[in-house]
């Protein structure tokens, strides 16, 4: 420790010695960046990026209801296993309720050793915002809304509100620090689409570590 | 496995003798120069994006001090322990003692694993074998440095460490270290690789990540991947240790937008990367996951070196994202392994010299054509063919016996006597102008293809010319 706080000083003192008579570069004239003039709303630029990178989607209207878009997806999953974290947003859209409906086994993150949540084949979990112009959902990790959920089974499914759609990066991070929650002080993930990995030849493949399917669900 | 810096010169000959390397290299180069040509093509402010971020990289560099201050405060006050190494030697130490103590309560007689996701830092110190050394099984996570871990080699690229190996060397591979059956599809081998990993991140006590950006205004570790890797070696193991170089701190979210933006695009040709981490604390109580201790080592090894020099300073701006590689004539040709370093392409025979001395590295920057298509392509900015002018004239100028030199006054007797050496040497840059000149590789407005025209290349050298002409049976077949 004390030889670290040491090492410390000495590559402060690097610095400062390196840095010494460097001014404060001169910020260049750079002109504002035209803005792209999106015709179509957020959620369907939103759709339109994720879909360009494998991810499913489905939007929330009139007639088709969180209750009859989730039952048609999970379909193809009777006997499995859902994991879900016990996440408030959740069990106000009565998530829990529809997926037992179906037949399906739930499962809460909390309640599974780390192998039992590993066999589940669906994650379901909210997102807290995204981001319309790469397709972009954004997690924030806090209480039992945590990864593994997103991460572990084959098939992510997430829902986002679409109020809660930002155009951009940019816009994102601004709502975020503006709000209560300041974007450095909760575990945050980007995610956008599937997992993948081009690492043989190139050749892209879905599902390397993550899941090799995403669905979002805008409502 | 070749890892020798000084030996470059013999590296890339052998390189170039390897067809099949040279094909694979060619191919996933240009695959991603095209996949990056779409999506720059897309933001018509791609040179307002450089000049912002390179003013960004600047800015982060020029007040370091500050910035690091602030992101040690912060992320202290956030739970996160930092850490100060000078050299490989202390970062290194320093990872394997908060391993040691992490994994001493476990008891277990297995070896604790440590699951590692991709990170040029901790090649850069050699990690992995110190590691291992202390008794730790390290499993690197993300595939391509799965793939070359078990094949016993070094990355060959900054953001594609296996791009010099087919899916038939992958598959041969798999079969005899990991006792599959013999297979070339890669839907299938990724398929083996993620089950044998999954169960080595089910088992993982620690992991350790590299940086791509730590933001000094929330004392913030982020991290850019693709494959879920990263996500997993940062919501499984108890520990987690991140590695950064002083140089990847910049002090807001709003530059991080701004470079997120343009590495993802430079790097693979992504509008954005599928996953973005933001390391922002670790685990607190009533959590279900994420990792109850957090790390940040922050590592000089050479880069206050570069700091204190204005001619190269700039180097510091870099954003790892590989673009200069998949864009140089001779990389193009050599693959990475050919540089006998870790840092490969323009930007490591640039940083070569900085790190390893000049009297080791003294050839990199010779490994270039100058022809400035990597300045053109940098995402910040980085004038990377001055940079290499001006460390070409340090080597003439202060190494005396300098290798090149010497092959100019005493070597050159040897190699006019010797007519398949002069042939080998003659025939090296023709090979790579070949290339350029017909159009099989056309830079994207290179500096010099602005000022001047270039010039035919005659279709044969002057020693094959006069063997053709001058002495019909002496032709060379072929
Ligand atoms: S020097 Fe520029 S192009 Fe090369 S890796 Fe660094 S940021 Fe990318």
């Amino acid at each position: 420790m004390e030889k670290e706080k040491i090492s410390r000083d000495e590559i402060l003192n690097a610095i400062r010695h390196a840095t010494d008579n460097i001014g404060v570069p001169e910020r260049p004239e750079i002109p504002t960046p035209v803005g792209k003039k999106a015709k179509k709303t957020l959620h369907q630029q939103f759709c339109d990026m994720l879909e360009k990178v494998g991810g499913e989607t489905r939007v929330i209207t009139g007639k088709k209801t969180i209750d009859s878009v989730l039952k048609e997806i999970l379909k193809e999953f009777k006997g499995e296993t859902v994991l879900l974290n016990s996440d408030p947003e959740l069990e106000r859209l009565s998530i829990p309720e529809i997926v037992k409906d179906t037949g399906i086994v739930l499962l809460q993150t909390s309640e599974g050793t780390l192998d039992e949540l590993s066999k589940s084949q669906v994650g379901i979990t909210t997102a807290q915002a995204g981001i319309a112009d790469t397709g972009t959902v954004i997690l924030l990790h806090t209480g039992e809304r945590g990864r593994l959920a997103a991460l572990l089974p084959e098939v992510h499914i997430v829902l986002l509100k679409k109020t809660n759609l930002h155009a951009d990066k940019s816009s994102a991070i601004a709502v975020l620090k503006s709000g209560n929650v300041h974007p450095g002080d909760i575990p945050m993930t980007w995610v956008t689409g599937p997992s993948l990995t081009a690492d043989i030849e190139k050749v892209l493949v879905r599902g390397a570590h993550g899941p090799k399917r995403l669905i979002a669900i805008l409502y | 496995m070749q890892s020798d810096p000084t030996k470059i010169k013999s590296y890339i000959r052998s390189a170039l003798e390897d067809e099949a390397l040279r094909q694979a290299v060619k191919k996933a180069t240009d695959h991603s120069l095209t996949k990056r040509a779409e999506v720059v093509a897309e933001l018509p402010h791609w040179e307002n994006l450089r000049d912002r971020a390179a003013h960004i990289r600047n800015c982060a560099i020029t007040g370091l001090e500050e910035h690091l201050l602030m992101l040690e405060e912060r992320a202290s006050a956030k739970g996160i322990e930092v850490h100060w190494a000078k050299d490989a030697a202390e970062a290194k130490r320093i990872v394997g003692d908060i391993c040691t103590a992490a994994t001493r309560v476990s008891g277990s007689s297995e070896r604790p694993i440590i699951a590692k996701s991709k990170s040029m830092t901790t090649e850069e110190i050699g990690l992995t074998p110190y590691l291992e050394g202390q008794g730790f099984e390290v499993v690197e996570t993300d595939l391509g440095e799965y793939i070359v871990q078990i094949a016993g080699q070094m990355p060959s690229h900054i953001t594609a460490p296996a791009l010099h190996l087919s899916r038939s060397d992958v598959g041969r591979l798999f079969a005899d270290k990991l006792g599959v059956e013999y297979e070339d599809d890669p839907v299938k081998l990724i398929g083996i690789a993620r089950k044998v990993l999954r169960e080595k991140f089910m088992k993982a006590e620690i992991g350790i990540t590299g940086v791509n950006f730590a933001v000094a205004e929330s004392g913030t570790p982020v991290m850019v991947e693709n494959e879920g890797n990263g996500r997993l070696v940062g919501a499984i193991p108890r520990v987690q240790i991140s590695v950064m170089g002083i140089e990847k701190v910049i002090p807001t979210f709003e530059d991080l937008m701004v470079l997120l933006e343009l590495l993802p695009r430079s790097a693979t040709g992504q509008r954005i990367t599928g996953s973005v981490l933001f390391f922002n604390r670790p685990r607190k109580e009533g959590e279900t996951d994420g990792p109850e201790q957090m790390h940040l080592v922050i590592v000089d090894n050479g880069r206050t070196k570069a700091l204190a020099d204005p001619d190269l300073r700039e180097v510091l701006r870099c954003i790892r994202c590989g673009a200069c590689l998949n864009t140089c004539p001779v990389y193009r040709q050599t693959g990475g392994h050919a540089y006998g370093w870790i840092y490969p392409g323009p930007i490591g025979a640039v940083l070569a010299p900085i790190f390893l001395g000049l009297d080791k590295a003294g050839d990199h920057p010779f490994a270039s054509s100058l022809c400035g298509s990597c300045s053109e392509i940098c995402p910040v900015k980085i004038d990377l063919h001055r940079l290499l002018l001006n460390l070409r004239s340090r080597v003439t100028s202060e190494i005396a016996g300098w290798s090149g030199e010497r092959a100019v006054i005493s070597g050159w007797q040897s190699v006019m006597s010797r007519p398949d050496l002069y042939r080998a040497l003659a025939g090296l840059p023709r090979f790579i102008l070949h290339d350029i000149l017909q159009g099989r590789w056309s830079p994207p407005l290179p500096i010099w293809g602005k000022s001047r025209s270039s010039p035919p290349l005659a279709r044969s050298s002057f020693s094959e010319m006069f063997l053709k002409e001058f002495t019909n049976q002496e032709k060379p077949e072929g």
